[in-house]
């Protein structure tokens, strides 16, 4: 019973790995490099420097938003902290929806170039470039399926205390699998986390049920209730202008204990019944949704505050939080970063494992396998420099700069499907590794010669974030080549053995 | 109180491969680990213990305790990669990490 019970949880490990396991490979990805959004949304804005004051600055965008859109119903900001310089604005303009980057030092768009930053990898990680409600649908399957995979996984792996150390090289299948074991397990309880609060950030969109019951239609009574200390008004239609924005910005800050503001909202500008809303920052502890102050915009009187108290609500917010890694100190940050790379790995190392554990079945079907997971895997981090490559190289000012960076980001992608499909997949291998790695190693050279923030600038000026982007930039690129290497190293075995078979 | 717990982690990860017959050959091929499996696995446990207890006890528990469970992983990482490249290390950085974990302490 007990072989027949592993069996066919070994059965269901396979099978739910492979169906989305491209897909799970690509949102694994990109939900690492999610991570460091805030720092990848500044190296993509080279123009802007950072501000000190993140009060003064989130006003003078304020100021700037009065001039800018005035008869907008709201506008929503995200104040600059340490790791983002820019004041991210976003705001309806008639059927429109608008999105701004803010210099943090003029609270003005000029001379910024128009790129989606880090946003692009954390929407993709979420949405996969599909409409809504269809590719959050699609991602929170995945997940579903990788949250099967991985205990199903655990089921399987019959030596997990045994083989916990165990990594052997140059054995072929066998030094596979235990790349495959060692990557999971020992990271195994981020690998949990990650995939059930990553299917939970989604659960109101996949089991609507239970709210379905208790609110119907009734969505206004809902989000009260779900956040509470949201303070509406009506306009009143007697145009006022906002009051003294810094003073309610510092007293907020005062009102958190000295923690920081992360989003503002600003409903009714311009109008004497206009509410600013005040968040706490996210980054400042474990649950997701803090404090929450509502002033009247004119007198700057303080007309709310909020701060979530329920069992249930607070134990949300948490695992939503841990999902978002928000609150993580540095430390924390890299580990979630190091783990997020060693998710994609256990995942790309099972879809290699997929085609080495069937070495009977050389049909089609097998041969697809291989050779899609060559071009997806190897080819999404080629993706990601070529977005970052079209970031430097795509002239400032251009007509759809962001659709840009973002067309360079999958035309590469599937450039690098179709090369994997074309080649014989020993060499596709070692060919988009190495491409990979000329990518990821130049991207610092070309940053360089087309910013005044180059790694050697970035590091005389202590410029921490620059250098480190470009320094991890070098550490992807250097290993790519060394894999390449290796890999190219291996190849003569490969055609001698398979000759006779075709002759 | 990160680098000390970490520091510690590591022995105890070090003292846990050790205790394993199969990584005592690797790191020590004259089998003189070989009798000492049950204080070694001891010793792991302990380590371990108390750098979680490290933890526990400073300022910000809750964000301590994510820290935490992701510096296992990179602490365990780096015995397998010892392992797999500079196995007769290991007794050696495990015990050095031990002092180097009382002085992170005291800094």
């Amino acid at each position: 019973m007990k072989t027949g019970f592993r069996q066919s949880m070994a059965w269901l490990h396979g099978w739910a790995g492979l169906v989305l396991g491209w897909l799970l490979f690509a949102m694994a990805l990109t939900g690492t490099a999610t991570v460091f959004r805030s720092e990848i949304g500044d190296w993509m804005r080279p123009e802007v420097t950072a501000a000190p004051d993140q009060v003064k600055a989130t006003a003078a965008a304020i100021r700037y938003l009065e001039k800018a859109a005035p008869n907008a119903p709201a506008w929503y900001l995200t104040a600059p902290d340490d790791r983002q310089s820019t004041i991210e604005a976003s705001y309806a303009d008639g059927d429109d929806y608008r999105f701004a980057a803010l210099d943090p030092n003029s609270g003005r768009p000029d001379g910024i170039r128009e790129t989606l930053g880090g946003e692009f990898f954390y929407r993709f990680h979420f949405e996969l470039q599909l409409p809504y409600p269809w590719g959050r649908i699609l991602a929170s399957a995945a997940g579903m399926l990788m949250l099967v995979a991985l205990i199903s996984g655990i089921i399987t792996h019959r030596r997990i205390f045994a083989d916990f150390f165990t990594l052997r090289t140059g054995k072929g299948k066998r030094s596979w699998l235990d790349a495959h074991n060692v990557l999971g397990v020992l990271a195994m309880p981020f690998h949990l986390m990650i995939t059930f609060t990553g299917v939970l950030t989604l659960v109101t969109l996949t089991m609507p049920w239970g709210l379905v019951a208790n609110y119907g239609k009734d969505t206004t009574t809902m989000f009260a209730e779900v956040a509470p200390g949201y303070f509406e008004r009506e306009r009143s239609g007697r145009p006022a202008p906002l009051g003294d924005v810094e003073a309610i910005l510092a007293d907020a800050r005062r009102r958190f204990d000295g923690g920081r503001i992360g989003n503002v909202a600003v409903e009714n500008p311009g109008d004497a019944a206009a509410v600013i809303q005040v968040l706490r920052d996210d980054a400042d502890q474990l649950g997701y949704s803090a404090g929450k102050l509502a002033y009247d915009g004119v007198t700057g009187r303080l007309l709310a505050a909020y701060a979530e108290d329920r069992p249930a609500k607070k134990t949300f917010d948490v695992l939503y939080g841990l999902h978002m890694g928000r609150f993580a100190p540095w430390v924390s940050r890299w580990l979630y970063f190091l783990c997020g790379l060693a998710l994609s790995a256990t995942i790309a190392s099972g879809l290699v494992l997929w085609t080495v554990s069937r070495p009977e079945g050389r049909g089609f079907g097998h041969h697809l396998v291989a050779r899609l997971t060559v071009g997806t895997v190897a080819g999404l981090p080629i993706a990601m420099a070529a977005f970052f490559w079209a970031n430097r190289l795509a002239p400032v000012g251009l007509a759809d700069r962001p659709g840009i960076e973002v067309r360079a980001f999958f035309l590469c992608w599937a450039a690098a499907m179709l090369f994997g499909l074309a080649r014989a997949p020993r060499r596709g291998w070692a060919e988009l590794t190495a491409m990979m790695g000329l990518g990821w190693l130049l991207l610092p050279l070309v940053s360089a010669l087309t910013t005044a923030r180059g790694l050697p600038a970035s590091l005389i000026h202590g410029d921490w974030l620059f250098a480190g982007f470009d320094l991890v930039a070098l550490a992807i690129g250097c290993g790519a080549l060394m894999t390449a290497l290796h890999l190219h190293r291996r190849q003569p075995a490969a055609p001698r053995r398979r000759r006779p078979a075709l002759a | 109180m990160t680098m000390a717990s970490a520091l510690l982690l590591l022995a105890a990860y070090a003292a846990l491969s050790l205790a394993m017959r199969r990584h005592a050959a690797q790191a020590v091929p004259d089998g003189r680990l070989v009798r000492h499996e049950a204080p070694l696995r001891i010793a792991g446990w302990t380590f371990l213990a108390a750098s979680l207890a490290l933890r526990l006890a400073a300022p910000g528990w809750r964000a301590g305790v994510v820290e935490w469970v992701g510096l296992n992983a990179a602490a365990a990482a780096i015995v397998v990669l010892a392992l797999l490249y500079r196995p007769r290390w290991l007794p050696a950085m495990g015990l050095a990490a031990l002092p180097l974990a009382l002085l992170a302490l005291i800094v």
